[in-house]
């Protein structure tokens, strides 16, 4: 996890399951900042459902803090999961780097 | 001097030391009696619990001697019921209607659903029927019960801590006057304290090992819960479930088929994240809500709704689901998804396709939006139904999809009962899987029946017919092959690009 400015970072990696559970529920921790937040997950290829359910307590937690939070991701078949659990629906979800930073930084959350 | 001091003073220790006493020993009586009704009401629970375990397994085996739990529930349940009136009324809880209710509940729910399983097992329906409904009522009368119990022990507690804090007064004054009168006093305070303390971790013991003992009954519910899926002249179902191989990773995946009316078949397939005893409570949980939500609302969108708020209050692991109807008067599948991947439709002489799907898993999201689609198809039409298991096991789901569709191709040929097990067969062809896989199918029968007329044109899904649904979070949609997707109410932007929209 690394913060630039008051952008917070999470940055996960690999293929996620119930065996990396503690880590991925470590690692997806607000920091006391009040910026934006972008879960980076551009070099995961699988999550189970176990790391799903994080992500959306995770979403949660941000968006009870009024932050606005954005996935990004690359593979396509790890696109295809999220859309399985609807994720596009909770989660402003992209491809591109720069254009979820684009979004991170338009109004406020 | 001394002596005028210890004339003042000592008649003052005495009066305040057996005042306090009376006071604390006044205290602790009544604590005591909210515990007791407290551990009373857990041990009405634990009976009705034995009644009922005893019920299922009978149900499930047919074996008296499953019936033992149940025979020993009925005998504590009136000590247990006795004893909660009593120590209730010393307490005294308010409401005595409540635990009136408690016994006038338990009756129901032995003539409605205890007597008729004892004179014909096989009638397991009753259990689903009524068997929940009452559990759930009775459950919800212990927990009002504790709920007033822990409110008289809160007032309780204020009236204990204000008692110390007068002791703490008295043996300061005491302190400054005799300092040998203070160390009598503290020496009692300390002992009251190694008594709270004391009871306490009782009570915490007791509370452990009953949660144990619920939740391993309700697992035992769960195995005996496997019902057969219903067979109607017009509807078939298939199904085939393969734990995963390793036995740790045994999880939550379920299905169920229920014939809610004529015409009309329910068809369930779920999955809670996790594995475990867990899970498979969670399991269980999720499958008698959405059951008995049925019977209360036809919308599969409203009933996820329902389910999910109940999960979110009970603060339940994530379960996906696709629930929904098979309607067979007019051969449309009407279904609402929750966090699950999409169902494959299978229709004469088409190749099979992935159906629409949207909605977040349940129990995360406070008031998530669900959808409900439907799909008009044709005599011989199929629905297929799998837990991710079927799509994730080479952790590609996009070329998993594609074996999925072109196993359901494979297999819509094959003997009506078998084509679940055959879908799984050409998917993984012998190999292990990783995870538990579910794979349950709901077919019309090919033959359009006499009644049912040319209803199978296109028509518009009868929306009209269900005038409560615009009021509802979930709609009823027409659908064609386009992707539609429900959209968060919390979600006010939509992204210049965002993938899937």
């Amino acid at each position: 996890m690394s913060r630039q400015s008051s952008l917070c970072v999470v940055k996960l990696v690999g293929e996620l399951d119930i065996g990396q559970r503690d880590e991925v529920a470590a690692a997806l921790r607000l920091d006391d900042g009040d910026g934006p937040v972008l879960v980076d997950l551009g070099e995961v290829t699988y999550a189970d459902s176990t790391v799903i359910g994080e992500l959306l307590r995770f979403r949660n937690d941000a968006e009870a803090r009024g932050r606005r939070i954005a996935l990004l991701i690359g593979s396509p078949q790890f696109a295809r999961l999220l859309q399985y659990a609807g994720l596009p629906e909770a989660f402003a979800v992209f491809d591109n780097r720069a254009a979820a930073l684009t979004f991170l930084a338009g109004a406020g959350p | 001097m001394t002596a005028l001091l210890l004339l003042v003073v000592v008649p003052i220790l005495i009066v305040g030391g057996i005042t306090v006493r009376r006071l604390v020993a006044d205290g602790f009586r009544a604590v005591e009696q909210v515990r007791a009704a407290q551990l009373d009401a857990a041990a009405v629970l634990a009976a009705q619990l034995d009644e009922e375990t005893g019920i299922r397994g009978y149900a499930a085996t047919h074996q008296s001697e499953f019936l033992a739990p149940f025979e020993q529930g009925r005998r504590r349940f009136a000590d247990s019921f006795a004893a909660l009136d009593r120590d209730a009324q010393a307490v005294p809880l308010t409401d005595t209607g409540t635990i009136a209710d408690l016994k006038t509940t338990n009756q129901r729910w032995l003539r409605s659903v205890a007597m008729p399983l004892l004179t014909n097992p096989s009638d397991a329906d009753v259990i689903q029927r009524f068997g929940k409904v009452l559990i759930d009522h009775f459950r919800a009368d212990i927990t009002q019960i504790e709920d007033q119990a822990e409110q008289r022990q809160a007032a309780l507690d204020v009236s204990t801590r204000r008692t110390i804090d007068r002791i703490n007064l008295f043996v300061l004054v005491a302190v400054v006057i005799v300092a040998l009168a203070a160390l009598g006093f503290g020496a009692l305070q300390a002992r009251l304290a190694g008594r709270l303390e004391e009871q306490e971790r009782a009570a915490a013991g007791l509370r452990v090992a009953y949660e144990t003992e619920r939740r391993i009954a309700e697992t035992l519910q769960g195995a005996f819960l496997q019902r057969p899926l219903p067979t109607t002249p017009t509807v078939s179902f298939s199904a085939t479930y393969v734990p995963a191989t390793e036995e740790t990773n045994v999880g939550g995946d379920w299905y169920d088929g229920v014939e809610l009316s004529k015409g009309r078949v329910m068809f369930v397939i779920g999955d809670v994240a996790g594995h475990g005893l867990d899970a498979a409570v969670s399991m269980n949980r999720t499958r008698q809500a959405l059951l008995s939500a049925a019977v209360l609302d036809p919308d599969p969108a409203a009933l996820l709704v329902r389910v999910n708020a109940e999960l979110v209050r009970e603060h339940g692991r994530m379960v996906t689901a696709v629930c929904g109807y098979a309607d067979t008067t007019n051969y449309v599948f009407t279904y609402a998804t929750a966090g699950h991947p999409p169902p494959v439709l299978f229709e004469p002489g088409r190749a099979p396709r992935l159906l629409d799907f949207g909605g977040l898993p349940l129990g995360i999201v406070e008031a998530p939006v669900y959808q409900t689609f439907s799909v008009q198809t044709l005599p011989g039409a199929m629905l297929i139904l799998y837990t991710d298991g079927a799509v994730e096991h080479s952790r590609d789901v996009v070329a998993g999809e594609r074996q999925l569709l072109d196993a359901v191709a494979a297999s819509a040929g094959s003997d009506l009962e078998h084509v679940a097990a055959r879908i799984h067969e050409q998917i993984f062809a012998g190999r292990a899987a990783g995870d538990d896989v579910a794979i349950l199918t709901v077919m019309f029968a090919a033959q359009a029946d006499a009644g049912s007329g040319g209803g199978a044109a296109r028509a518009i899904v009868a929306a009209g017919a269900r005038g409560r649904e615009a009021t509802l979070s979930g709609r009823i949609v027409s659908l064609d092959d386009r992707l539609r997707r429900p959209k968060l109410p919390t979600q006010p932007e939509r992204p210049s690009r965002r993938i899937a929209s």
